[in-house]
């Protein structure tokens, strides 16, 4: 169990999102191949049962420890975790214990079906052959308070990494049933399955952004447009009587969207179609409302009836089993169409390519309308264009407000400073209302630096407030109500853009002008 | 014999304080941590090893005279003597000894040998005063070399990965440590100004401690990547976001034995690595002595009593203005 324990150490300690993909790659190489499923169950978060209480498990570790119950009692307050305080009273054996992770689990899988008392002088006595980083991990398991902040896709890009197989083929296999007592490691990720073909997506064809219309006033009638939502971008796959639904990000999403699943049972073979999955609830919502479906696994009804999503259909990349990526835009548009209007989807599936716009000012228009559509820009294709030859997202000019400067964030090493936090007028205070990177030029921080050594009030941690008087300039994308933020609003994609030197305090902006543009 | 006063450990037969925290006339000094060796007094006395510490750390005006380790010298009929502690270089146990009684005051202790700092000694004594920095029985220390395996095979996957490798501990005493248990074989080893003066004392004193750099404005981000920088993390002012190079940051500390620790430090790794005894350094070193009376200062000083009574040693806690391990800063 050493090398899973000191893997766990690692992942539990380290700060950095490529140190521990490194880690767990490094873990899938060179452990045990036995004990490989098992330590992807454990990180995914697939327990056995649970053994023991944590209560059981204070009173057995008190029992086979030889320190007086009150000073148990007093290590166990600092130490502040049943599991740890046992594990960690206890003697330290004389000799590493050889035992892989899977006998080990084996052992606590046997031993569900005993006696307590049997339980109870077997855990006993497993506790004098590990050492204390093991027993945490035992004393965990058996009482089914395992547990470990990783991202599933970390584990996908680690396992991907250890065996070179494809990320979304590894992240297919994982979201599959299985359990390490059945499957084993190599036959569930290794082996090539029929089926990995199948769930292949298509690679992502990233639309570039841009500010203004000029790029289409040359020809604007050879050009499509329809709205881009505040949605999460992905493909659908049908192949074979199976549906696929990917995010770009390589996350397996069929579980999140029960109602997407299902239309495997009413569209035809041999589809992909790429798109968007928003919030929906007589129209598009905002993407934060569609969080509560990315979280967690398959959702209840009453979650589903909560927070409605649809997919808005942007493209059809197969189409009867045939990459049709190279035709032109215009074709692909048609069997869209036609597509869906012979086949049901409960309004699951949306099509709006209908925007059409003639001239530069017609765009221009369309374009000013965004933000009353709710909608986060523009997608243009060119109607002669392949697939591969991408589209543009035109967006609408950002909003901005001027801040106050009221707290700053250090980092520790350097000594720069990292972020801003800025605040609005309030009436007679000022109230916070959004953070952002300092993207300054070094003359800048400089000045800035100086400016915070003078002028600090309080230091909180690397955090330091200081005396209200820099003005800056935010630009963001569009603002929303929020019920977890204290200013009661919340602003998308905030951006640091000019240091108003030249504004005092009282210039600044208020907390009235946020409202005003939700 | 010896009192606890405000002033601090007194020995009112020779008029000498003992680690004093107030400003006295005369003052016997353990080791140069600075909860022990204090600025203001008129006359110090400390072991030969611990001298030009100390005037680093104080002042070179100061009135200090030294003695060698066992060599004895006699105050108004009190013997006074220093015996090695195993804390730091040059840290030492006080031997006081009047008409036949002795008593032993340990300043800050570890039971196991580093190499530098010295073996500590146990003293057969009628009263000891010991510290109490790590006595709880979950504090286990793994043998040094394990600890040292751990260390080295960050630093060299870090280098692997192109990392920079930065290790905290503070510079006088358990920086000296570090360097001394990695291998040097791996890359360089870097330190900061605060380090690197108090490595260069001790060069000075005949300690072999490998070669080190002392990092100066110059040197760019890029330099330090696959090499290791002991310095506490607050001291340093290179931007390694902005030259992009990925860091890995550590802690080597005993209160790293505790999960919740290690993962409120925000640091990328924590080593289980202090200077001071624990809980089964503690009570070897206390059974060694045959004291009758134990007296118990910094650290969990009232557990760690009652505990010791409960094995039929005499024991009270006493309280001192002693700090025992901290995780970074200790100057």
């Amino acid at each position: 169990m050493q090398q899973f324990s000191t893997l766990f150490k690692t992942l539990e300690q380290s700060n950095s999102r490529s140190d521990k993909i490194l880690v767990l790659a490094d873990y899938f190489q060179k452990s045990e191949e036995k004990d490989r499923l098992w330590a992807v169950a454990l990180l995914s978060g697939r327990l056995p049962k649970r053994l023991c209480t944590s209560k059981d498990l204070l009173a057995w570790g008190m029992e086979a420890s030889s320190i007086p119950e009150w000073l148990f009692d007093a290590s166990g307050k600092i130490i502040d975790d049943v599991a740890e305080t046992v594990a960690l009273l206890l003697p330290q054996p004389d000799e590493p214990d050889e035992q892989p992770l899977f006998s080990w689990m084996e052992t606590v899988r046997m031993l569900q079906l005993r006696k307590a008392i049997d339980k109870k002088t077997a855990i006993q006595k497993a506790w004098m052959i590990l050492n204390p980083d093991e027993r945490i991990l035992l004393n965990k398991i058996i009482t089914g308070a395992f547990s470990l902040y990783l991202p599933e896709e970390m584990l996908v890009k680690g396992i991907a990494l250890a065996t070179g197989i494809n990320e979304h083929i590894i992240a297919h296999r994982l979201s599959g049933k299985w359990s390490p007592e059945i499957n084993d490691y190599h036959e569930l990720f290794v082996r090539e399955h029929v089926r990995d073909y199948i769930s292949k997506p298509y690679p992502w064809c990233a639309e570039r952004t841009v500010d203004d219309v000029t790029l289409f006033k040359k020809n604007p009638a050879a050009w499509s447009a329809c709205y881009q939502w505040d949605g999460i971008s992905v493909q659908l796959i049908l192949r074979k009587g199976e549906l696929f639904l990917w995010s770009e990000d390589g996350r397996f999403l069929n579980n999140n969207f029960p109602e997407i699943d299902i239309l495997k049972h009413f569209l035809p073979d041999g589809l992909v179609f790429s798109g968007q999955i928003v919030a929906y609830s007589e129209r598009p919502r905002p993407i934060n409302e569609l969080q509560t479906r990315l979280r967690g696994k398959k959702p209840g009804q009453k979650k589903m009836m909560a927070t409605p999503v649809v997919m808005f259909v942007t493209d059809l990349l197969e189409f009867k089993g045939a990459d049709i990526r190279r035709e032109p835009f215009r074709k692909r548009r048609g069997h869209l169409e036609a597509l869906l209007k012979n086949y049901k989807s409960n309004g699951v599936l949306k099509l709006d390519w209908k925007l059409g716009f003639d001239t530069e000012e017609a765009l221009e228009e369309l374009r000013q309308s965004l933000r009353q559509a709710g909608a986060v820009g523009l997608l243009l294709r060119k109607q002669e264009n392949s697939y591969l030859d991408g589209s543009f997202l035109l967006k609408s000019d950002p909003l901005c407000i001027t801040g106050i400067l009221v707290y700053v964030e250090i980092n520790n090493r350097s000594g720069r400073v990292r972020t801003l936090s800025l605040a609005v007028h309030d009436g007679m205070t000022l109230q916070q209302f959004t953070k952002v990177l300092a993207t300054l030029s070094d003359e800048d921080h400089a000045e800035l630096s100086e400016f915070v050594k003078g002028n600090t009030t309080g230091r909180y941690g690397s955090s330091r407030s200081i005396i209200p008087e820099l003005i800056f300039e935010i630009a963001f994308d569009n603002v929303f109500s929020s019920t977890r933020h204290k200013s009661g609003l919340v602003l998308r994609n905030p951006q640091l853009k000019f240091w108003r030197k030249d504004l005092n305090p009282d210039d600044a902006g208020t907390l009235r002008d946020l409202q005003n543009f939700i | 014999m010896l009192s606890f006063t405000k002033q601090g450990i007194f020995c009112k037969q020779a008029n000498v304080y003992i680690d004093p925290w107030k400003p006295v006339e005369r003052a016997i000094i353990s080791h140069g941590h600075s909860d022990h060796a204090r600025r203001g007094h008129k006359n110090y006395l400390c072991v030969q090893e611990s001298k030009e510490i100390i005037r680093h750390r104080l002042g070179k005006k100061i009135n200090i005279d030294t003695l060698t380790f066992g060599e004895r010298r006699t105050i108004n009929g009190v013997t006074f003597s220093f015996h090695p502690a195993g804390h730091i270089i040059g840290s030492a146990q006080i031997r006081v000894e009047y008409k036949g009684e002795i008593w032993v005051f340990s300043g800050d202790y570890k039971t196991e040998d580093d190499g530098i700092s010295g073996a500590f000694e146990p003293i057969p004594c009628h009263a000891f005063i010991t510290e109490s920095t790590f006595g709880l029985p979950f504090y286990q220390w793994q043998p040094q070399h394990k600890v040292a395996e751990e260390i080295n095979n960050w630093w060299r996957l870090n280098k692997v990965h192109n990392r920079v490798s930065l290790l905290a501990g503070y510079s006088l005493g358990k920086a000296q440590r570090l360097i001394h248990l990695l291998d040097d074989s791996i890359g360089k080893i870097y330190t900061n100004d605060t380090v690197e003066d108090i490595n260069e004392i001790v060069r000075m004193q005949g300690v072999p401690l490998k070669a080190t750099t002392r990092i100066h404005q110059g040197m760019k981000a890029e330099d330090f990547v696959g090499n290791i920088i002991i310095a506490p993390s607050s001291a340093l002012h290179i931007d390694f976001e902005k030259a992009n190079c990925e860091v890995s940051e550590a802690v080597a500390s005993g209160w790293m034995a505790i999960r919740k620790m290690r993962i409120n430090r925000k640091v990328d790794r924590g080593f289980v690595l202090s200077d001071h005894a624990d809980w089964p350094g503690l009570n070897a070193a206390i059974r060694a002595t045959g004291a009758e009376h134990v007296f118990v200062t910094h650290g969990y000083t009232n557990m760690f009593s009652k505990w010791l009574c409960e094995q039929g040693i005499n024991a009270i806690p006493v309280s001192t203005k002693y700090v025992g391990e901290l995780l970074e800063k200790k100057s």
